[in-house]
């Protein structure tokens, strides 16, 4: 009886050896950043878009570029766009074009206010061209150590663009992106006509 | 109850266990490649893609074909690796849903290959590129219609080349289909 016991015992040790060390395992793949924007509820708009564009490019895939050697390539361009993506872990770009201004509204785009609204989320710049109806807000993931990624939201009236980086960015090294890894030119703060300038310090959230 | 049979009977538990914490469902599933996708738009679209002996009967200058018959001296010229291409010349592809197109095509393909840009436009004019790490190589998918003609490319991408594709997703996938399409064959 007491061998049963005691090989019983044993075999329980193991069942919870084994359990716990898959458990860890498991638990050791990376959780979702919070930069990471989620964009499903954005997905509805896509039957109602005359051209919808994605790009995503995750840390998966930026871990396959050889930046080392593209760092010491002769190409200019090749070396900056490198030394940028070296901070990046991702790059993820929403884009939908309407046939007529109105068929988007601040509902559709909700879910992905709620996120900008939680923690580490701040609203750097807020440029509103009342000319033609654009706006354009950058906001920032910091957890007050180090930046997390970053958010541009352009509501145009015929189309809404969302870009989503995550890694070390700020807006200088924004501008440099901009045109390259499926970024659109977003032209924040460059136009000289401009209703409201950047802000230059964090926006009150709306 | 025998020592033995509880000792057996535990290690089953403890193997159920681990797998069951360990083992993702979606390996199991048969990774899908060209040929999945190429089925996808005949069987999605009602389309029919161009065989090779069509191609050579009507003799097509460019090769629209497969990598089996893309000559050395051509694919020495090429910047991509192997590849394999299939294309759909005018073809009807306004009959069925493009944004049912798209969602067919993620469950082909994903988890297994990476999503890396898709554009869609109100014409029908799509294009999806996705990606799946092979080894140094990188393996990307091309799926391409506009008006009445696609293509479906697949190909052995070295690390450069990718970092070109990641700098201009939309332009890079167009010329690489583009590439493929106008290797000439043997």
């Amino acid at each position: 009886m007491r061998t049963i016991i005691n090989a019983t015992n044993k075999l329980v040790h193991l069942v919870a050896a084994v359990t716990f060390a898959a458990t860890l395992a498991a638990a050791q793949q990376p959780p979702p950043s919070a930069a990471k924007l989620q964009t499903e509820s954005l997905e509805r708009l896509a039957t109602k878009a005359s051209q919808v564009v994605d790009v995503n490019i995750d840390e998966r895939v930026l871990r396959l570029v050889p930046i080392k050697m593209l760092m010491e390539s002769s190409d200019k361009d090749e070396q900056i766009a490198a030394q940028l993506l070296k901070e990046l872990k991702g790059v993820y770009v929403r884009s939908y074009e309407f046939n007529a201004p109105g068929e988007y509204g601040e509902s559709d785009v909700s879910g992905v206010r709620t996120q900008l609204r939680s923690p580490g989320w701040t609203r750097i710049v807020n440029v509103i061209q009342k000319k033609d109806g654009r706006t354009v807000e950058v906001h920032l993931l910091d957890d007050g150590a180090k930046i997390g990624g970053l958010a541009v939201v352009a509501f145009e009236p015929r189309r809404l663009t969302l870009v989503n980086i995550v890694g070390n960015v700020d807006m200088e090294k924004l501008s440099r992106l901009e045109g390259r890894f499926g970024i659109p030119e977003l032209n924040i703060g460059r136009d000289q006509d401009d209703e409201n300038e950047p802000e230059t310090k964090p926006a009150k959230k709306p | 109850m025998r020592p033995k049979r509880i000792i057996t009977s535990l290690l089953v538990v403890a193997c159920a266990l681990f797998f069951l914490v360990n083992v993702p469902a979606a390996p199991l599933k048969k990774e899908a490649e060209f040929g999945a996708v190429v089925k996808l738009v005949e069987a999605h679209y009602r389309v029919k893609r161009v065989g090779i002996s069509t191609l050579a009967r009507v003799g097509i200058a460019t090769a629209k074909t497969t990598a089996k018959i893309i000559s050395p001296t051509a694919r020495k010229y090429l910047r991509l690796g192997d590849f394999k291409l299939a294309i759909f010349e005018d073809q009807d592809f306004s009959a069925a849903a493009a944004h049912e197109f798209h969602r067919r095509i993620r469950e082909t393909l994903e988890p297994d290959w990476h999503p890396l840009i898709s554009v869609r436009t109100q014409d029908e004019a799509q294009t999806f590129t996705y990606l799946k790490e092979d080894g140094d190589k990188c393996k990307v998918l091309i799926v391409f219609i506009e008006g009445r003609d696609g293509g479906v490319v697949q190909v052995d991408l070295k690390p450069q080349e990718l970092f070109k594709l990641l700098r201009d997703p939309e332009d890079e996938s167009r010329a690489i289909a583009d590439e493929a399409a106008t290797a000439e064959p043997e």
